[in-house]
């Protein structure tokens, strides 16, 4: 049978009123309808029962980066492209986005991973590298919980404002997580600029308890913005617990590691940062604890 | 008879109705479009050649060197002619009042659009039909990005608009000397307008050679040198130097210097698919990515339609002007895909694209609706406005932010935020956000902006000129100390994935958002609860031995 010549502008006609009858309706339906604020409460609750504090949340992708203004108390990383990528280096992650996990995380061989809850278009995955027995956490990643600050000019507990640790009366004065770069490599820890003054001090106290780290370590530097090619102080840390006690240095450029062997993982200690002047002392510090996966090894 | 004369009258009207149509839309609210990052650059420059031209009749100064650099100094790395168009607006402001300062910089670019449209329909009528004119018209009035870049004080739509009046003018001088001749002036301005311009005498040598090709084995010097190519010639660079009087003087170092600006452009980034670019620029397809995600669908659909259904060989009085709106269209924006030019900031670049897209959706269309017999052919027309209907939506809901308008085939702006676009392009103040700190801000109060705050200062000042924002706002540096702190979501900084996690703890004050997806965010500065700090010098030292 000879099609007529008409067909195809039929079948066009046809297909181009479908089009705008399908384009009508995914306007009402999708592109004006609000996207999720919040975490579905579903979600909340399943990730709360399988997590420790800090663990750390990617979101597939940017429509849900509202959950990280929203969830402050979660350490969870807005929906960058990069993601899958950066979670690659991680132990074990947990992931939010949509009712089909995207390709990128899909992607990633050496990880296992299950779905935990999907609540309103949201689902919450957990992955876990294969064999892998501990997890990595960064008391910045769930900053502020499991820490209390404490300066020479706040010795009875440090302020908050816009929900970071005021030490000093100028505004750099204050502990917060923030980003800086050491030796060109760019990390997130905690921000603790010295007050400036032998006497003048900067005291952190760390809880490790809510994590039974099986080990501990110090991280500490002195960001490259504030590199004086050896011309400003160091800036000295002690970290003590009870009766143990360890000295350190930083040294501008470099992110240093102190492993606190000995140091019990129940009870709190405290990090004490000094130095003789404050000028250019951006000065980063984080405390890595590696705990056994929540769950055990899967 | 009289059917005849009623005819012609509709014929006539019809794109005047149209182009006012269009101008009014532009214009209508024109104050509540944003100002881009780039547009604070045009609108200073606008304003001082503004000032030259109004000040340099007192004691003809016009050619005198010290006088020339005192006024076109300013953003001397671009050519001169969209900026004249919004010294025009200005001037206009300047001596009567009658809008806002920074409205008067973008009417003589709404301006322009609207006699573009006028070109357009005409090509578009002798080329094909009256019918898909109007469909071509409208395609191009309810083009969302294109819309934004008539209503805004940049070069984009200007070098866009002017290399469609130069094909057009080309086309028509086929038949016509005066157009022949209109050539060489209508490719001046385009030059005059933007770098990317001397790319579309490609489309027409293309052509020409193929549509001449037996002329040109037969006298080839006779038909090279058309009175097109002689008005090129004689008149396009003239024309460029005349507009631009900051080459009137040291002209060739200026203009090495223009042409090694942009031959050593500085990198920008631009966020495609998740990942940041910059330098080394997206890959080759992302200019076509582009302008596929933010075009809307069935202008795609239709445009395609047009040059897969029919068989244009056949008919050779439409077959020519559809070659050449063909290779025009594949030049604007191949320019982008294939040579190493930088590329950022959506379809900004590839302007010039998009009217030949719209006359393309437009034939298409009237070739479906014409063809078609499922209709009654008395009514076969009536069903065109469906295809305009998503589009209209998705206009109206994003009011005037239409650099955050992405396709049906994306899902729209939260498609965008789906599969890794920007949201928004780049850096733009908006009216929305404006008005919040008249509302908000009740004595002077510093305001800071990140990732990227350097433009604010400037945007901020046209809008407080333009009586658009509070005096009371003042731009701070000092994002620690500023009352106000704005966020605004650009994934093309690299920190800004940092800098939404460090300020997930404040509680914002306003969100801007289209489509559900946030725009920008404010966020106020608290005090700290009253705590007295001790005198300093009091404290034991720690023992650590």
């Amino acid at each position: 049978m000879k099609l007529s010549s008409r067909t195809p502008y039929n079948i066009a006609f046809v297909f181009l009123m479908l089009t705008a009858l399908w384009g009508i309706v995914s306007f009402f339906s999708y592109h004006i309808a609000p996207l999720p604020e919040k975490m579905p409460p579903t979600l909340q609750k399943a990730f709360e029962a399988d997590s420790r504090p800090g663990d750390r949340i990617y979101l597939a992708d940017q429509r849900f980066d509202q959950f990280v203004g929203s969830h402050p108390q979660f350490n969870i990383f807005p929906g960058t492209g990069k993601n899958a990528s950066i979670a690659a280096e991680d132990t074990h992650f947990y992931l939010i986005g949509g009712r089909s996990l995207r390709h990128s995380f899909a992607a990633l061989k050496d990880f296992d991973h299950r779905e935990i809850a999907y609540a309103d278009g949201v689902t919450l995955w957990r992955f876990d590298k294969a064999g892998a027995p501990f997890a990595e956490y960064r008391v910045s990643d769930s900053f502020p919980e499991g820490l209390t600050v404490r300066s020479s000019v706040y010795p009875d507990g440090s302020p908050r404002r816009n929900r970071l640790f005021v030490t000093g009366t100028e505004v750099w004065q204050n502990v917060q997580a923030g980003g800086g770069e050491f030796g060109g490599k760019s990390r997130t820890a905690l921000s603790a600029h010295p007050l400036g003054g032998a006497d003048q001090w900067v005291e952190l106290t760390v809880d490790p308890a809510r994590w039974q780290a099986a080990e501990m370590a110090f991280e500490y530097g002195v960001a490259d913005s504030g590199d004086c090619k050896g011309g400003c102080p160091p800036v000295k840390i002690t970290v003590t617990q009870d009766e143990k006690l360890i000295t350190l240095e930083s040294k501008d450029g470099q992110w240093l590691t102190a492993p606190l062997n000995g140091f019990a993982a129940g009870r709190p200690f405290t990090v004490r940062i000094v130095a003789d002047k404050a000028g250019k002392r951006h000065f980063f510090c984080d405390v890595v604890l590696r705990a056994p996966i929540a769950g055990g090894v899967r | 008879m009289k059917h005849l004369t009623a005819w012609r009258i509709v014929m006539a009207v019809t794109p005047l109705l149209l182009a006012g149509f269009y101008l009014f839309l532009l214009t209508y609210q024109a104050e509540r479009v944003a100002i881009t990052d780039d547009a604070r650059f045009y609108m200073e420059a606008a304003k001082d050649y503004g000032d030259y031209l109004d000040n340099g009749w007192k004691g003809n100064k016009y050619f005198d060197k010290n006088f020339i650099d005192r006024y076109w100094r300013n953003n001397h790395e671009h050519p001169s002619f969209a900026k004249l168009l919004m010294a025009g607006g200005y001037l206009i402001h300047k001596k009567f009042t009658v809008w806002h300062e920074a409205f008067s910089y973008r009417v003589g670019i709404s301006f322009l659009a609207a006699i573009t449209l006028l070109f357009l329909f005409s090509f578009v009528r002798r080329a094909v039909s009256f019918r898909a004119a109007v469909f071509a018209s409208l395609f191009f009035i309810f083009l969302p990005r294109t819309f934004f870049h008539a209503r805004v004080a940049t070069l984009d739509f200007t070098v866009g608009a002017t290399c469609f009046i130069f094909i057009y003018c080309y086309w028509r001088g086929l038949t016509s000397r005066f157009w022949a001749w209109m050539t060489g002036i209508a490719f001046g301005l385009a030059l005059a307008s933007k770098l990317n311009a001397p790319f579309m005498v490609l489309p027409v040598l293309i052509h020409y050679c193929i549509i001449k090709w037996d002329d040109l084995k037969r006298r080839p010097v006779r038909t090279i040198f058309a009175p097109q190519f002689v008005s090129m010639l004689l008149f396009s660079l003239p024309l460029f130097f005349a507009l631009w009087p900051w080459l009137w003087h040291d002209t060739f170092a200026r203009f090495t210097e223009y042409v090694l600006f942009h031959l050593h452009h500085y990198g920008i980034s631009m966020y495609y698919l998740g990942q940041i670019y910059s330098t080394p620029r997206p890959p080759w397809a992302a200019p076509f990515v582009m302008m596929v995600v933010t075009t809307p669908l069935l202008t795609v659909l239709c445009a395609a339609l047009g040059f897969m259904l029919y068989r244009w060989r056949g008919d050779i009085r439409r077959e020519r002007p559809m070659l050449l709106t063909a290779l025009a269209a594949f030049v604007a924006v191949g320019t982008l895909m294939f040579l190493p030019a930088p590329f950022y900031s959506g379809v900004k670049l590839f302007q010039p694209f998009f009217p030949f897209l719209a006359v393309a959706a437009g034939v298409g269309l009237w070739r479906v609706l014409d063809r078609a017999t499922i209709l009654p052919v008395r009514w076969r027309f009536a069903p065109f406005g469906v295809v305009f209907i998503p589009v209209i939506l998705s206009m109206i809901d994003l009011k005037h932010d239409n650099l955050s308008y992405y396709s049906e085939i994306i899902g729209g702006t939260k498609g965008a935020a789906k599969y890794g676009f920007e949201t928004h392009y780049y850096d733009l103040y908006y009216y929305d956000l404006a008005k919040y700190f008249d509302r908000e801000l009740k004595s002077f109060s510093p305001v800071a902006f990140d990732p990227n705050g350097k433009e604010y200062p400037f945007t901020s000042s046209i809008l407080k000129r333009s009586k658009l924002l509070t005096p009371k706002f003042y731009y701070s540096d000092n994002k620690e100390t500023a009352a106000y702190f704005v966020l605004t979501h650009e994934y093309r900084w690299r920190e800004y994935p940092d800098l939404l996690r460090k300020h997930k703890w404040r509680k914002p004050v306003y969100v801007l958002k289209r489509q559900g997806v946030p725009l920008v965010t404010v966020y106020k500065r608290e005090e700290p609860p009253v705590v007295r700090p001790v005198a300093p010098l009091k404290i034991p030292k720690l023992r650590i031995d």
